[in-house]
């Protein structure tokens, strides 16, 4: 009660240090609205990048330029209650085919892998 | 107490009224030009998802079904789609031109806003197999953003498609 009739102010050099300091700590958080806008951009950036990958993928596809031969292995080793346990291997031949995409404008790079299977 | 307080008759001197307004006056001219700063940056950013999010969307729609397109004809102008037939359209003569997608139900046409949008044609002689080069283009402001895709047409067994050419629409079956 006696702090709330409390009769003494701020002195004006009070109140410009306070002011100065409330820039002080909103020009550290402006960045954040810088941030958001190159976020976006890079987003762009990296969507440009993902579509260049797939267009050198299937320039090889076409072609039939293969990065490596390969074998995906499928393991089945469910055992089911009262029933004989099972065991299952499947092992698919294939081939696999790299993509880089770069982006025009800015550093983006993306690598896109496929698989496709093939009779061997 | 209170009614003691409120009958004071002293008031402010000039000279700290002044001084009052003139540190307001600084304090929300800050604030005022954080708020337009933050509103920019914010149409900005807008802006740039919007076009990103268009050229995506046509990149997508447009390579997940022409990739699997059995029959393709590509045409400058005006043929329509027959019955099962899917068709990609750049609609207008001017930028901005609009993207049309017809279904065979022809109940679900989509339009999304680009300065440039082209469809090309290249073949490649050793495979024996055609590309369909698509490029879109959108402008907002001074911020321009381009994607392009390349799609090869596996599937690809009748078609009208001559290299090098800028077609207006590409009409499909699958």
């Amino acid at each position: 009660m006696r702090k709330l009739s409390n009769q003494k102010g701020f002195t004006v050099v009070e109140v410009i240090v306070a002011a100065v300091i409330l820039v002080v700590v909103a020009v550290a958080l402006l960045g954040l609205y810088g941030s958001n806008f190159r976020w976006i951009v890079g987003a762009g950036y990296k969507t440009e990048a993902i579509d260049a990958a797939k267009s050198e993928i299937d320039g090889k596809i076409a072609t039939g330029t293969t990065d490596n031969l390969d074998s995906i292995t499928f393991s089945f080793d469910g055992t089911i209650p009262a029933k004989v346990d099972v065991y299952h291997t499947v092992k698919v031949f294939g081939t696999i085919i790299d993509g880089i995409g770069n982006s025009t404008v800015g550093s983006e790079q993306v690598e896109l892998r496929t698989f496709i299977p093939k009779n061997l | 107490m209170i009614f003691k307080k409120l009958r004071n008759d002293k008031g402010v001197t000039m000279v700290e009224l002044i001084l009052v307004i003139v540190v307001v006056g600084f304090v929300m001219a800050a604030a005022l030009s954080f708020f337009l700063f933050g509103t920019r940056t914010f149409t900005l950013g807008s802006n740039q998802a919007k076009i990103q999010q268009e050229a995506r969307l046509a990149t997508t729609i447009v390579s997940q079904d022409l990739r699997t397109a059995i029959n393709v004809r590509a045409e400058y102008s005006g043929g329509a789609p027959g019955t099962g037939e899917f068709m990609v359209e750049r609609v207008g003569d001017e930028p901005p031109y609009a993207l049309r997608y017809v279904r065979p139900s022809g109940n679900l046409e989509t339009a999304y806003v680009f300065m440039d949008l082209s469809f090309d044609v290249t073949y490649d002689s050793t495979a024996g197999k055609y590309f369909v080069i698509f490029s879109a283009t959108g402008v907002e402001k001074d911020r321009d953003y381009t994607i392009a895709s390349t799609m090869l047409l596996e599937n690809n067994q009748a078609s009208t498609l001559i290299p090098g050419e800028d077609y207006l629409q590409i009409i499909f079956g699958k």
